[in-house]
């Protein structure tokens, strides 16, 4: 009899045991699962943000191409730049001045297509046919996209083909 | 059971303040991005020059917002609620009470220069109350009505409209106020009417614009008739200003009497935002203009060349307080004759137009 009492309490104990062990695993596996969800919720909002602000970026490009090519002061007509006015701008404003009008963080080039690579100062020209706008900060990590544009060469009264590579630092 | 209700009651009452703490955090980052998303149609609107309509600030209320400069910094859009927006674009900018806003680009055609700026208006009734009646007036009202865009293409539901006021608003088009061709037609008509002052209340979006000889001891907006260099002087809560084109006539127009959370008028705000960006990018682009003249000009207009090369520098040089009336004469002055230069060299082929 005593056996028999024995061997029951030891069932229940066991019972009541693996009971406990049952909720221990279901605690254990709902924590992970828990754990897994903020894990990937974190990750799909860091990939969010990382594809916003390749958008923003990619905007910001199209917002300081599209500005540059309807300023009054650097074109003749909108889509067409004068270069003697690009030449002036390069003269006369430093990159701040140019900042408070098309923001910050950003670089333009503007080449003729072609030729050898000839910097615009005042002094030389007409003879040129680069121009140089809040210079590349090669250490600086950044993205850009070249657009075809036409330059109206004021002096010899004709358009010529270039590229304009507009930049913006990450 | 009473521990459970106690903590039950507890955790209640912190969700309740977290959820009101949460919706009035929630409501200002709504705004905030409906702002943003404004600053990107104005943006479109200054490169492209077609006018579009914006719906969203119909959900909140930025009557408050106005684009505050300092000489330092880039230019922000502040509101009574935290926003310092910045925004390169030039905007006259009065988004209205819970209204969709229309978003137009406008210009001030120097010649050898072109101001664009952005307007972004509610819908609006200006009525014009003239109380001299010439040739002047009529030229003086089509010049502000030219501004603003013509909302009759159906383009829009947001509709800018022009009256003329009697003691009371005459409707003139069918009962109603005209939009801005119709309008620009009554204009034409032969105007011998005799206007009475303006008598009534007008509405919340209702701006009466009174033209007169003088304005001394008339309240609200006034105008008085400009000089032969289109400098004149105008009147804002018995306030003197000075115009020297439609654009500063518009800064009081647009914002009407409302105030920022320092009792300041928007409208004084907006006159002395623009003319900042103006009188700054003015005398930078006269310099570049003339240094691009002395490169380019061509033998055969040399002398206008030359003229126009010195006016430039002169207008660079020239003291750019836009509260004097002494200066914006001068400074008008000069900047007419370099335009009629400009357009002579344009006829006789020497410039581009």
């Amino acid at each position: 009899m005593k056996a028999l009492l024995k061997e029951v309490a030891s069932m229940d104990k066991l019972k009541s045991q693996s009971e406990i062990m049952e909720y221990v695993f279901i605690v254990f596996f709902l924590v992970l699962i828990i754990f897994a969800i903020i894990f990937f919720l974190t990750y799909w909002q860091t990939s969010q943000f990382k594809l916003e602000k390749s958008k923003e970026t990619e905007n910001r490009i199209l917002f300081v191409a599209e500005h540059f090519m309807s300023m009054p002061f650097l074109v003749k007509e909108k889509l067409m730049f004068d270069d003697s006015k690009l030449t002036a701008v390069t003269k006369l404003m430093e990159c701040e001045d140019l900042q408070k009008i098309f923001g910050k963080n950003w670089y333009v080039t503007i080449k003729v297509f072609d030729g050898e690579k000839k910097m615009c100062r005042y002094s030389n020209y007409p003879d040129c046919n680069y121009w140089e706008f809040c210079v590349e900060n090669k250490g600086k990590e950044s993205k850009s996209y070249n657009f075809p544009v036409n330059i109206y060469r004021k002096k010899e009264n004709r358009v010529d083909m270039g590229v304009m590579k507009v930049g913006i630092y990450e | 059971m009473i521990f459970g209700a106690i903590v039950s009651f507890f955790i209640l009452y912190f969700l309740i303040q977290y959820s009101g703490t949460y919706a009035g955090l929630q409501q200002n980052v709504q705004k905030v991005e409906i702002l943003k998303s404004l600053r990107e149609q104005i943006k479109q609107v200054y490169t492209s020059g077609i006018y579009e309509q914006f719906n969203y600030t119909k959900r909140y209320d930025f009557s408050s917002c106005y684009i505050n400069t300092t000489s330092d910094s880039i230019p922000k859009i502040m509101c009574d609620f935290p926003s310092g927006i910045p925004i390169i674009t030039p905007a006259l900018f009065y988004a209205g009470e819970k209204e969709k806003v229309i978003v137009s680009r406008g210009s001030t055609d120097y010649g050898w220069w072109v101001f664009y700026f952005v307007e972004v208006m509610p819908g609006i009734e200006i009525i014009f109350s003239p109380l001299e009646e010439n040739e002047q007036t009529w030229n003086f009202i089509r010049d502000i009505v030219y501004l603003f865009p013509d909302t009759s293409d159906g383009k829009t539901t947001v509709k800018i409209k022009f009256d003329f006021c009697d003691n009371e608003p005459l409707k003139l088009c069918n009962g109603k106020a005209c939009e801005r061709s119709d309008f620009l037609n009554v204009l034409e008509l032969p105007h011998n009417y005799g206007f009475s002052p303006c008598s009534f209340n007008p509405k919340k979006n209702q701006r009466i614009v009174v033209i007169a000889d003088s304005c001394k001891g008339k309240g609200g907006l006034c105008l008085e008739l400009p000089n032969r260099n289109g400098v004149g002087s105008l009147y804002f809560r018995n306030k003197r200003f000075v115009y020297k084109d439609p654009a500063d006539i518009l800064c009081f127009v647009l914002a009407g009497n409302k105030e920022d959370i320092l009792g300041i008028p928007l409208a004084e705000r907006m006159y002395e935002y623009k003319n900042t960006i103006l009188m700054e990018r003015l005398g930078l682009f006269s310099e570049e203009m003339k240094l691009s003249y002395e490169k380019t000009k061509k033998e055969q207009c040399e002398s206008d060349y030359l003229r126009l090369i010195n006016l430039l520098g002169k207008i660079s040089r020239l003291p750019k307080n836009y509260l004097s009336f002494t200066d914006m004469n001068e400074l008008n002055e000069n900047l007419f004759e370099a335009k009629q230069i400009y357009e002579s060299l344009i006829e006789r082929g020497c410039e581009y137009g």
